[in-house]
């Protein structure tokens, strides 16, 4: 099947995260490799910039807590004793940050806030939680879209970020797909889409 | 009852299906149909995700500033130096109010960093008049002794060019001007082998931008 290019401007990308685990791009962040750590961000980047966001923060406001999350985990890259768990760890620590800047915002600033176990989540309100709950399936969702072979990718592109929207059926020319075909990319890329959709919204 | 293939029912999340189509479907959904409605519900879904996901993204300069912010095993200047990257500990931004204290004029922002026993203090203003934005800084070599560290080379980086330099003085004070605080980093030459590195990120400036 020849794959011709997206004829439409891309306003968002699908997304592309790295293929390595935290437990590797923390470990070669630790022997000074740059590029893991860029990886690192890339990764992350929309994770943590989501939470402050639904926190209902500017995005001025949000890049600050970004930024803070960001350095934070640069100077605590040694100290980070389980690599697997760092989306949960991020989370935590960017939800504690944004609670700590809306009651700076308030005008109340509780006398525990610095001694606030930042990992924590007794501490936390239920806003924050449901933040939480709802970031992290997103981010079940940008793994899954990122995972998918790169023509899969390539039709979830035009299929749903490519703006303005395009039907169906001009995606499947452009792509040499018929419409209605039970094929390789019907079968594979929208089936696997489509599960981790379902177990996105479970 | 007729039922409606995932093709569709993606082009009516897009908002793409064809108006009698869409009616069609739309009545579908009404009439109860528990199996489409899933299947609507899960393009709906990833439409509505794909057009967040344009909002979600960081600004590119604060990621580009960020991924600079990691101490590269490739030394950024000639000769080898070991690079290492200041923490901050402290940000006037975030310090509380005190009590009974309603509000206050925010005048700059002021920064406190740490590398190893090193601290440093700056000052991030703007001058209106000027247009240019002044970062006042001070060197101490450690917090017990309060010693302010003198002759140190200060240098204003974006990216691998210099913008500006200075040295500190007696007292370890020094002070640098710029007309732009687009991806900024500072460089303070602490020891013969060894450069500390603080990158000021747009972001930082804004109390400053804002009085």
């Amino acid at each position: 099947v020849a794959l011709t290019l997206s004829k439409h401007p891309r306003e968002t990308s699908v997304p592309t995260l790295p293929r390595r685990s935290d437990e590797e791009l923390v470990c070669e962040c630790l022997k000074g490799k740059s590029e893991a750590w860029s990886e690192l961000i890339d990764k992350y980047k929309n994770l943590i910039f989501s939470v402050p966001l639904k926190y209902g923060f500017s995005r001025e406001e949000a890049a600050d807590v970004f930024q803070d999350v960001c350095l934070g985990l640069l100077s605590e890259l040694k100290s980070i004793r389980e690599p697997r768990a760092l989306a949960k760890w991020l989370l935590m620590v960017t939800a504690h940050k944004c609670v700590r800047r809306r009651k700076r915002d308030q005008r109340f600033v509780s006398l525990d806030a610095e001694t606030t176990e930042f990992t924590a989540t007794e501490s936390l309100p239920p806003e924050a939680l449901e933040i939480i709950a709802q970031a992290e399936k997103e981010q079940l969702l940008r793994e899954a879209i990122s995972s998918l072979p790169s023509r899969c990718r390539q039709l979830v592109q035009m299929l749903f970020f490519d703006e303005p929207p395009i039907p169906y059926r001009e995606v499947a020319d452009s792509l040499g797909i018929a419409t209605g075909s039970i094929g390789f990319i019907r079968q594979r890329c929208l089936g696997r889409l489509k599960k981790a959709l379902i177990n996105s919204r479970a | 009852m007729q039922h409606y293939g995932l093709e569709e029912w993606i082009d009516l999340s897009r908002g793409v299906a064809a108006e009698g189509l869409r009616n069609a479907m739309q009545e579908h959904l009404r009439s109860g149909c528990d199996e489409c409605a899933r299947e609507y519900a899960t393009w709906a879904t990833m439409a509505e995700f794909a057009t967040a996901e344009s909002r979600l993204s960081p600004p590119a300069d604060l990621i580009r500033s960020l991924k600079a912010a990691f101490p590269s095993d490739e030394p950024v200047r000639s000769g080898g130096r070991i690079r290492e990257m200041a923490q901050l500990v402290f940000d006037s931004m975030y310090a509380p109010q005190m009590a009974g204290v309603r509000g206050t004029q925010m005048t700059g922002r002021q920064l406190l960093y740490r590398a190893g026993p090193i601290v440093i203090d700056m000052r991030l203003e703007s001058d209106d008049d000027s247009g240019r934005y002044s970062l006042t800084g001070q060197v101490i070599g450690s917090e017990k002794d309060a010693q302010g560290m003198s002759d140190l080379h200060v240098h204003l980086l974006r990216g691998q060019s210099e913008l500006a330099n200075t040295q500190t003085n007696s007292f370890g004070e020094f002070y640098l001007e710029y007309d732009s605080v687009r991806d900024l980093q500072v460089a303070l030459e602490v020891s013969p082998v060894k450069d500390v590195y603080i990158p000021l990120e747009g972001t930082l400036w804004r109390p400053a931008l804002e009085e």
